[in-house]
Order: structure tokens, then C-alpha cells, then sequence
């Protein structure tokens, strides 16, 4: 059995944590033994719903439980490189929220921590384990449509649901949206294109509020060593805040195959007007954390590494310096 | 006494003619008098005009001069290779002939200031200005139209971001002149006319992907521009043609447009209106709106019967060329080009 200890409980926490309940009557079988978060509230809470007793304020009082073999991250995204590090010396294995760090150099330290500790990471790269992607990645394996040289993936949206007292909106605290929401797709590129990114080009803007001191909409172009384009657009600045467009295109030498909005939802003509009712994402979750907790059962590797996820802060870092110089950053120079 | 009808010479039933000089045809204001052709057509091409001319019930002249010589002549629809473009384009215009002009118009954008010079400087018999259309004919198409109606009344709001995807399908081989010069004017053209706007940047990353000629002819058959334009506004489109022979949308392959504003967001398909039919020969989407070409014919022949400027002029052919090869060196050098180009 795999014994969890759970750093944050707010958020996309939640998700987790419904994931990990899951397991506790699965196959391998893993549970959450005790939480932490720096509000007592929330963590007490989060004990609660959990059916559990141990909850602290403070994570490395968690890291001290001896019976907890793994921790899972789900905190601001500036302070994962801190607790990851801190629970690799302690000799905990790492499941570990996108982005795996918010700068560089914090990426590499911990990845040289964690190999010197020999414990296993795996960076929370949700969208490896969707349906959806997992349904293109095995079509473009299969050779259905050639080799894939064009991804154009568009996730359109409104405004994040919070005020200025929510972080979300803290460049500091996530990294900015490029980072924290670009690393998902950045990653998924590379994964289903399987090729090596080599430059990056982006654009942005703060369009919901001029005072808005991060890109609430952002597109990036990236250039792979085989000349295949990536093109990323990410939207949280679409009025009316009800917009959930989605659309994905991958045209390979000989195919395509397009999805989204149009072509996963269900389409509701309801009282408040026409609504697009999407699939639900919270399988992606389940299988992520099973998947963690498979490869620590079989002590295997996971199946996203900390290179990846470097990798996927690089380019997020790239376009974001793309985004303030208006220039194509070339990747393995200062990235 | 009935309207005169507008008289159209058909210059050389090469490029996108054959579907022009059917436009004309059956203009109901129109009247083709004439096949006509340069110097030297390749032997197809005059294999072509006899046919036409035979099927239009018109004489086939060889001589342009003796065509531009007739005074009733007031239109030529010029198609021809794109290297005696400038030299006919010019030649037209100083006969005082109004007319349509093949898209891509030129190679360079100094071609394209050469045949404005001469048009600008050139009257017709009537004295009026020569007006110059180039055939960007997705303008025409209704979903764009509409589009531009529904931007204009402010239904999106302000314009922040324009995204198209413009991929061709049912390939066999890329255009020799690689596929952003053959047809990257079309979406480019929809794109400035619909946020009414100029573009600033240009970046774009380009391959040869699908078909031997362009990995030979070094050009590319697929690509991705974007760009930087005025009002901050973010536009991008792929463009190519792909292999897919079995496009719902045939050759048609994927044409959108979608636009995000300050107060909503409009998808534009150009492939609709359609009926998704699933028939003997397999399924396809098959387009029932307006016939583009037609519809751009028609506004030709009102912009000449009016004195009017026509809504694709030689501004609008060389606003898409400057992109075009912005996006090209662009692709090349992998960096960002600015405009306006020196």
C-alpha cells in the first residue's frame, strides 16, 4: 500500500484527491495519510473529507511522518521546487503539480536532487492521460496520418473565476499564464509530435484589465528539429465568460485529424441560450495518479520525466521573453 | 432602348480562367466577344481557347492588338503566365481596357507598383478611370461577407485576435511557385478586410511536406504566418495544400476564420452552407451558397457600368503580396520580419 502524504488541498487539489479515493479500493492501492496546507481550515477540512485524522500547517512536519512514502504537490506553482526538494532528501517519491518549477535553474536543481536521492518524480502533465490525447498519440503512432507536422491546439475561455485577491492572476506566485497553462500543451506537442523543439515565437496580451500584469491570452509557435509548427493559442480574456472554445488539428504527410468543442460536446439549447456541454475531465486525473502510483508499485519509472517537464518550462520561459522582446527565441541557448 | 451589354475579351484560357470566363459568360450584363491570347501560348492553352471559343459561340483572335484595337472592347479578364503579366497588364491599360487580373498579379511588389502607375496614369474611351480587380474571390464568398457585415455592426466588438486555418486538400502536387505565392492572398486578403486593419509583423515557418515537385522546386506546400497588426491585434493562418483525397470538404479542404473582439467571438466557415451527404460515392459536405467567382464578376461588371473602385484593387493584391513575402523570408531566416518591406 501507498501512503500518501498531500501538500495543498485548494484547487486543483481537489481533482487529486478525488483520484486518490478512487484508489483506495483499487488496484495497486495507495491512500492518502495525512495533509498539509497552510491554512489550518483547509487542511482540516481536506482531513475531513478524506476520512482521515493527521493534518499540519506546516509540510515539513508532514515529510517527518515516517509511514508516508510519496507526496503529492498541489500547491502555488513558485513553491514546487522547494517541497519537491525538501521530500527528495527526505527520501519521498514526487507526484508533483505542472510546472514542474517556476524558473530554470530551480528545474535543475531539483531534478539533480532528486536523481542524487534516487526517488522517483513525476511532473502532474494532466493532458498525457485524457482520452482525447491519448486516442491522437496512439492514432499518429499507428501511422494513420503519416508523419505529424502542423498541431494547431486552441483552448478558448473567459476570465478566471476570482478577484485580485486570487492568485491566479499573481505573475509572481504561478509564472505567469504562459507558464502554468502553456506547459500542458507544450508538453503535449512534444509528446504527440515526437520531435525536438528548437525555437519559439509568441505573442500576448492583457486584455481583460490593463492593470492585469500577466497575459490572459497568449499564442505560441514553435519550430521542431524535424520542421514541423506547433502553433499553442491559450485564451482566459474571451467575452462572454461562457466561451469554451476548443479546437484541435493535427495534419500529418498523409492525414489529419481534427477535435474539439465541435466535435466532443454536447449541445444544450436551454433557457439561458445555446451551450456547448463538454466531456468530462476528471478521468484524466484517475488515470495520472494511478499511473504514479502503478509505476511506485512496480517501481518503474514514471511515465512523465522530470526532463519533460523541463523541457516544457523552457518553452513556456522562452515564449514569455518572446512575448516581452518580440523576437524568436532559440531554445538550448538561454533555454 | 435596353442597356447596352459590358464587352469582356477572355485573354488566354490559362490560370484561373476557367473559372472566370464562365463568370462572364453568363453575366447578364455582359457579352464575351472575344477569345483571345499573346505572344506564344503553350499548345494546351490554345488547345483551350479554340474550345471556349467554340463553346461561347465567339471568334478566337490571336492577336491581343487586334482585340485592345476595338473600340466596343471595354473589358479584358487577363489570365496568362505570371512573367508577361506586368507587360500585358500595362498593355491592357493603355489600350483604356478595364480589367480583371489572375491572382497571384506579380512576383514582387515593385511589378505591382509598375501596373498601378500605368493604370493610374490610363483612361478609358469614356475617360474614366481603368479600374483593376484582381481575382481574390473568397472576398465574394458569403460566409466572409456576412462575416464582415456582422464585425462592421460591432457583434464581436473591437477585433483583438483573427486565427484562420486555410489548408487546402485533395493535393497532387504543390503549386510550382510554392503554395504561400499561389494562394496565401486568399485567406491574407479575408483576413485584413475583415478587422479593417494593417499588419505591422510578420513571422512564419514553412516545409516541403507532402509532395516531391516542391521538395525539388525548393518551395514550400505548407506553412503558418502570423502576425502582429494595428489595434494590437494578433492574426495568424496556416496555409497549404495537403495529399487528403478524402476531405469531407474535397479540394476545399479547411477554410475558417475565427475572430475574438472585446464582446464575443464569430467562427467563419467558407465551406458553408452545406448538406453533409452520405452517397454511393462515400460522404462529403457539399457547398449550396452563392458562387463566389460569379458574385466578384458581377461586382467587376457593376464597379465598370458605375465608374466605381472595385472592392479587390491593386492596393489589396500588393497589401497580400507584402505579407506573403515578408511570411517567406520570414520562414527562411526563422525571425521576424517588419513591415513595411524596404
Amino acid at each position: 500500500m501507498i501512503k500518501v502524504g498531500l501538500i495543498g488541498t485548494g484547487g486543483i487539489s481537489r481533482n487529486h484527491q478525488a483520484a486518490w479515493l478512487k484508489l483506495k479500493d483499487a488496484e495497486p492501492q495507495a491512500e492518502i495519510i495525512g495533509v498539509a496546507d497552510l491554512v489550518a481550515e483547509r487542511a482540516q477540512e481536506a482531513a475531513t473529507r478524506l476520512g482521515i485524522s493527521r493534518w499540519t500547517t506546516n509540510y515539513l512536519e508532514l515529510l517527518d511522518w515516517a509511514d508516508v512514502t510519496a507526496v503529492d504537490i498541489c500547491t502555488t506553482e513558485n513553491t514546487h521546487a522547494q517541497i519537491a526538494m525538501d521530500a527528495a532528501m527526505r527520501g519521498k517519491h514526487i507526484l508533483v503539480e505542472k510546472p514542474l518549477t517556476t524558473t530554470l535553474s530551480d528545474a535543475d536543481h531539483l531534478l539533480e536532487v532528486v536523481s542524487k536521492y534516487g526517488v522517483s518524480l513525476m511532473p502532474a502533465h494532466t493532458h498525457r492521460f485524457y482520452d482525447y490525447s491519448r486516442s491522437a498519440k496512439n492514432t499518429i503512432d499507428s501511422g494513420e496520418i503519416g508523419t505529424p507536422i502542423y498541431l494547431r491546439y486552441c483552448s478558448g475561455g473567459g476570465f478566471w473565476r476570482q478577484d485580485w485577491s486570487g492568485n491566479r492572476i499573481s505573475p509572481v506566485e504561478t509564472g505567469g499564464n504562459v507558464l502554468t497553462n502553456g506547459v500542458h500543451i507544450a508538453d503535449l506537442a512534444n509528446w504527440w509530435l515526437g520531435a525536438k523543439p528548437i525555437s519559439v515565437y509568441a505573442q500576448g496580451r492583457n486584455l481583460t484589465s490593463s492593470h492585469l500584469e500577466m497575459y490572459d491570452y497568449f499564442i505560441m509557435t514553435i519550430k521542431y528539429d524535424n520542421n514541423a509548427t506547433a502553433v499553442i493559442e491559450m485564451s482566459r480574456a474571451n467575452m462572454p465568460r461562457s466561451n469554451s472554445f476548443m479546437s484541435i488539428n493535427v495534419l500529418g504527410t498523409e492525414g489529419e485529424i481534427t477535435s474539439g468543442t465541435e466535435h466532443n460536446s454536447q449541445r444544450l439549447h436551454g433557457d439561458d441560450g445555446f451551450k456547448f456541454v463538454g466531456p468530462d475531465y476528471q478521468h484524466g486525473f484517475d488515470r495520472e495518479i494511478r499511473a504514479f502510483a502503478n509505476a511506485l508499485e512496480h517501481q518503474e519509472p514514471p511515465p512523465v520525466t522530470g526532463a519533460a517537464a523541463r523541457l516544457a518550462v523552457a518553452m513556456c520561459l522562452a515564449a514569455e521573453r518572446s512575448i516581452q522582446t518580440g523576437e524568436v527565441i532559440i531554445l538550448g541557448k538561454d533555454f | 432602348m435596353a442597356a447596352q451589354k459590358l464587352k469582356v475579351a477572355i485573354l488566354s484560357m490559362s490560370g484561373q480562367q476557367a473559372s472566370y470566363a464562365p463568370a462572364f459568360y453568363d453575366n447578364p450584363r455582359v457579352e464575351v466577344v472575344a477569345i483571345t491570347e499573346d505572344e506564344s501560348p503553350a499548345p494546351e492553352t490554345v488547345q483551350r481557347n479554340r474550345e471556349t471559343a467554340q463553346k461561347f459561340g465567339v471568334p478566337y483572335i490571336e492577336k491581343l492588338d487586334d482585340v485592345l484595337a476595338r473600340e466596343d472592347v471595354a473589358v479584358v479578364s487577363l489570365c496568362s503566365t505570371l512573367e508577361r503579366r506586368v507587360a500585358l497588364a500595362q498593355k491592357i491599360a493603355r489600350a483604356g481596357k478595364h480589367i480583371l487580373g489572375d491572382k497571384p498579379l506579380t512576383n514582387t511588389l515593385a511589378e505591382i507598383d509598375a501596373i498601378r502607375q500605368v493604370v493610374d496614369a490610363s483612361r478609358s474611351k469614356n475617360g474614366e478611370r481603368i479600374k483593376f480587380m484582381v481575382g481574390h474571390n473568397y472576398r465574394f464568398n458569403p460566409a466572409i461577407l456576412q462575416a464582415r457585415q456582422l464585425l462592421q455592426a460591432g457583434n464581436a466588438g473591437l477585433p483583438w485576435a483573427i486565427h484562420s486555418d486555410w489548408v487546402i486538400a485533395a493535393g497532387k502536387r504543390a503549386a510550382p511557385v510554392g503554395e504561400f505565392r499561389n494562394h496565401a492572398m486568399y485567406p491574407l486578403d479575408a483576413m485584413l478586410y475583415l478587422v479593417a486593419s494593417r499588419p505591422q509583423t510578420v513571422y512564419a515557418t514553412t516545409g516541403a511536406f507532402f509532395f516531391e515537385n516542391a521538395k525539388a522546386g525548393g518551395v514550400e506546400d505548407m506553412g503558418f504566418i502570423t502576425m502582429n497588426m494595428d489595434h494590437g491585434i494578433i492574426a495568424t493562418t496556416s496555409l497549404g495544400r495537403s495529399p487528403i483525397q478524402n476531405h469531407l470538404n474535397g479540394g476545399s479542404g479547411d477554410m475558417t476564420i475565427r475572430i475574438m473582439g472585446t464582446h464575443g467571438m464569430l467562427v467563419v466557415d467558407a465551406n458553408r452552407p452545406h448538406w453533409l451527404v452520405y452517397g454511393k460515392s462515400g460522404a462529403k459536405n457539399m457547398y449550396y451558397g452563392p458562387n463566389r467567382v460569379y458574385d466578384m464578376v458581377d461586382h467587376f461588371v457593376d464597379c465598370v457600368l458605375h465608374d466605381r473602385s472595385p472592392m479587390c484593387g491593386l492596393e489589396d493584391a500588393r497589401n497580400a503580396l507584402e505579407v506573403t513575402l515578408a511570411a517567406l523570408q520570414s520562414a527562411k531566416e526563422n525571425r521576424v520580419i517588419k513591415l513595411p518591406l524596404q
